[in-house]
């Protein structure tokens, strides 16, 4: 057969291949999600869930399903493909594997902001109630803080990175440096603070998806729809750049804006996430990995990829935090960090192997 | 249409750059711009693309000042190959479609893919259409990037140092290509290029630059063993070897 006739068959038969992973991905949440809202330590039979599904009857299932498992299981959902769509766009904005909320100091922007709150203004620790050993008495406003926080870092990377004009190599650096700055604030703020402060700043810290209530679902929600769809319009403009800045401006695209705008954004995500939910880690830098390993880096294909996966490895992580040593329920971060830095490293070493 | 570049000039804070550099060239013309380095051949190219904004002049497409148009505008219109293209994980045949950029408002059409093949089956890519262009030679990668940019569609193709990293045989292989391509459509090449040589053999016209001035411009005559003198400082003979002219440094 002519090059001519097999590389279109072969073309055709990749993106259907593409279309597959992602539909397949998709329908992994689905079940993941369906498993999720049954298992747990409640031991609701499957009958029961079900019913409780379709009939909010006030029964104690309906309100384990509805009020506790079900916004969970949205949030691990969202904010999982929040954390990975931004890590995406990130690492192909900034043309750096390595880019992520993480990496950035964006998180660690937000854990300054939250332990801000708890400690300095005290929106923290000050129940004595037995049930919570550590309780956080004011939510919103310390996800505001740690919302702050996250943006400050956001600022600071792009306004260091312009004034020395943005390379993207800059712009890591500076999160780098950013990064251990927060580190060092939150660090000193816990030396002064009280036990139960520090506590509280601790169990922040460790993501937890617990916290969301249907409200925080709804706000997150909708800004990763809302974020999510800016990005896909742009996806020809990402893909442009892949090949470095000066091709993508010989191809129409205004690479300054594009970058600053797509970090801006990116992190406007993740701080969305991390302060309704704390700290999770590796989901932005895990999820697009595994599927540009799978399927390349054409931003068409990766964006709503790496959301679903994402979404499933957040919502599969939570849901083993949560089964498996019943009733204790991990925090989700912890089990991210626990999954995600091994599976990161074999993704390095594996790379470097097959290149 | 005509691209004329009319007074350019750029400096950046203390030093001049470009000095009212003037020019124009002809559809389907290939103009070589040949200068010592920092001579401003490669921030000439960036001016025209606007990479850079010149403190003054213009650039003229046919009627149109390439200055005022949006990034899409000037991409439908004009295609530049950097000196470097990253390579990264994405088939030949997406890279070649991301050329499309400027023309897609959505998703790509049928034409689109259509032009896509087009380019590759003309540059001869059809059998690396599915590799991952991280895993090609400098030469392959750099006819990829060539193809993306005539996937444009445009009507001045700028390159700038296109075999620089190539050996004897991409070298002539790709400049061939462009040569053949781009006169065959009518398409305007200005090229950057540090070979006297190669230069001599594929372009119809030449730019020589000097401390960011216009030394000379015109057909095979300004190149002249005096001409290539002055502007390189190195004394040159002018021959021809079986029909092909040559330079010869003495």
């Amino acid at each position: 057969m002519s090059h001519e006739h097999e590389y279109k068959l072969r073309y055709a038969a990749y993106t259907r291949r593409k279309v597959m992973v992602t539909a397949g991905l998709l329908l992994a949440v689905v079940l993941t999600g369906v498993w999720a809202v049954w298992a747990g330590s409640a031991g609701l039979s499957v009958r029961e869930v079900l019913d409780a599904l379709f009939a909010r009857d006030g029964s104690a299932a309906s309100l384990i399903v509805w009020n506790i498992r079900m916004p969970r299981v949205i949030a691990a959902i969202v904010a999982g493909a929040g954390l990975a769509i931004a890590g995406a766009v990130m690492q192909g904005v900034l043309r750096n594997p390595l880019a992520s909320p993480f990496t950035l100091g964006i998180s660690q922007g937000a854990a300054f902001g939250a332990a801000l709150a708890i400690i300095g203004f005290g929106a923290g620790a000050t129940g004595t109630a037995a049930a919570d050993a550590v309780r956080i008495s004011n939510v919103w406003s310390v996800a505001g803080f740690a919302f702050a926080g996250a943006m400050a870092a956001t600022l600071a990377v792009l306004l260091i990175s312009r004034t020395r004009g943005t390379t993207p190599e800059t712009i890591v650096l500076a999160g780098v440096a950013l990064g251990s700055l927060f580190s060092a604030g939150t660090a000193l703020m816990q030396y002064f603070a009280e036990d139960t402060q520090v506590a509280a700043v601790v169990f922040w810290t460790f993501g937890d998806l617990g916290r969301a209530a249907w409200r925080d679902v709804a706000v997150m929600a909708a800004a990763v729809v809302l974020c999510g769809a800016y990005f896909f319009w742009h996806r020809w403009d990402y893909n442009a750049l892949e090949t470095g800045a000066e091709s993508a401006h010989g191809l129409g695209v205004e690479v300054e804006r594009v970058r600053l705008l797509g970090m801006f954004i990116a992190s406007f995500v993740t701080a969305v996430a991390v302060a309704f939910l704390g700290i999770i880690g590796f989901i932005g830098l895990v999820g697009p990995h595994l599927v540009r390993r799978v399927m390349g880096s054409d931003h068409r294909f990766l964006l709503p990829a790496s959301a679903a996966a994402g979404a499933l490895l957040l919502l599969a992580a939570d849901t083993l935090g949560r089964t498996l040593i019943s009733p204790v329920v991990l925090p989700v971060g912890a089990i991210t960090s626990f999954l995600g830095a091994p599976l990161f490293l074999y993704l390095l070493v594996a790379r470097r192997r097959s290149a | 249409m005509m691209l004329a570049v009319e007074g350019v000039t750029f400096g950046y804070r203390s030093a001049p750059v470009l000095q009212d550099v003037s020019f124009t060239v002809q559809p389907g013309e290939f103009l070589a711009v040949l200068g010592n380095n920092g001579a401003g051949k490669s921030t000439l190219l960036r001016c025209i693309t606007r990479i850079v904004r010149p403190q003054a002049g213009t650039v003229l497409l046919g009627e149109d000042d390439v200055h005022l148009m949006s990034g899409t505008e000037r991409a439908r219109r004009i295609g530049h190959v950097p000196q470097r293209a990253e390579a990264s994980h994405m088939t030949v045949y997406d890279t070649v479609l991301v050329g499309r950029t400027p023309h897609i408002t959505w998703s790509a059409s049928h034409r689109d893919h259509h032009v896509v093949e087009d380019v590759l089956a003309e540059l001869g890519l059809e059998h690396l259409a599915m590799r991952p262009i991280d895993e090609l030679s400098g030469g392959e990668l750099q006819k990829t990037i060539i193809a993306r940019a005539l996937a444009q569609e445009p009507r001045v193709l700028l390159l700038d140092e296109p075999t620089s990293s190539l050996d004897l045989r991409n070298q002539l292989d790709v400049l061939d290509t462009v040569k053949r391509v781009t006169s065959a459509q009518g398409v305007a090449v200005i090229a950057v290029m540090h070979d006297l040589n190669l230069a001599l053999r594929f372009a119809d016209a030449f730019l020589l630059l000097s401390d960011g001035r216009v030394h000379a411009c015109g057909g095979p005559e300004v190149l002249t063993p005096e001409s290539i003198a002055e502007v390189y400082g190195v004394p040159v003979a002018l021959a021809e070897v079986d029909g092909v002219p040559v330079v010869v440094p003495l």
